[in-house]
């Protein structure tokens, strides 16, 4: 079996933790519980042509006194810069947190996911800001773990490209 | 402790108190990392529900040595504190955004 180490990396209460959640267990919890350090879960993809064990690293997001810890990225295959498409600033932040990441160990698979897509009424994320980051070579996915939307399409797409590398 | 295939007795492991083998524990890290020289050290990792550990990967000659310290209680202690400080965050950004909301409808009156 081919086994993949996948990060989960965001600033807090974006949603990394109920992605893996909603991804795993098919789960969704409404309350909010802050990661320490780093959660693993572990979930095996079939992807047609190959089955691959996903190894989720569901990192402690970014807060005002803990900033990412980039020694969790070690030994990873691909990572999701998660952000929160009702707090914009979390958005603006994936360019910073991806530099970082790529400070750390180098280029690698990754995909922009702006999660909580159910709560239009509250959205700040503009979809010119998306298409820029589209246009400019970015994997972006709308999710929501709350519904399930996009979740399990994110995860096959950064597996897909990551056995692609 | 991969050498001795999980059986923990042979190295007076099972004291340590977490009974399951030693791959059930190692099951998150890619193969790569048992071939590579170098030395892994992750802080806070929970591996099991509600068990926290500081592991240390490192190749030593030509056998990989694991060593894993709970940490649980120091985890639950810096939980609550960052779970605080993130909802209080959260409160202040929402509060920011009726700010702009109440500007916003003062200017329009
Ligand atoms: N409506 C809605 N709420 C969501 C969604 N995803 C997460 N949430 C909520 O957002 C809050 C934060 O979710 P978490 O998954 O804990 O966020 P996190 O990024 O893991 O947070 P940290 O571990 O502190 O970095 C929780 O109250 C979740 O219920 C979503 O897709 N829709
Ligand atoms: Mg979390």
């Amino acid at each position: 079996m081919i086994k993949k180490k996948i990060c989960m990396v965001g600033v807090f209460a974006v949603g990394k933790t109920s992605l893996v959640q909603r991804f795993v267990k098919s789960i969704f919890s409404e309350k909010y519980l802050t990661t320490v350090g780093v959660k693993i879960d572990k979930k095996t993809l079939d992807l047609g042509k190959h089955c691959v064990d996903l190894m989720l690293w569901d990192l402690q997001g970014e807060d005002d006194f803990q900033s990412l810890q980039v020694s969790y990225l070690r030994g990873s295959s691909g990572y999701f810069l998660v952000t929160d498409g009702t707090r914009e600033w979390t958005f603006d932040k994936a360019l910073t947190l991806k530099e970082k990441v790529e400070e750390a160990v180098g280029k690698l698979p990754f995909m922009l996911l702006i999660n909580k897509v159910d709560l239009q009424e509250s959205w700040e994320v503009g979809n010119s800001k998306i298409e820029t980051l589209v246009r400019s070579g970015w994997s972006v996915i709308r999710t929501s773990a709350k519904t399930g939307q996009g979740v399990e399409e994110a995860f096959r797409a950064l597996a897909q490209k990551i056995l692609e590398v | 402790m991969i050498s001795s295939g999980g059986n923990l007795v042979v190295y007076s492991l099972d004291t340590i108190g977490i009974g399951d083998s030693t791959e059930a524990h190692l099951h998150f890290v890619e193969d790569h990392m048992f071939d590579s020289d170098q030395t892994f050290f992750f802080e806070h990792i929970c591996i099991l529900p509600n068990r926290y550990v500081n592991i240390l990967i490192s190749a030593i000659h030509d056998s990989l040595c694991v060593i894993f310290l709970d940490v649980t209680s120091e985890v639950r202690r810096i939980e609550s504190m960052q779970q605080a400080g993130n909802e209080l965050s959260l409160c202040k950004e929402q509060l920011g955004r009726l700010e702009l909301e109440l500007e916003k409808i003062r200017k329009d009156q």
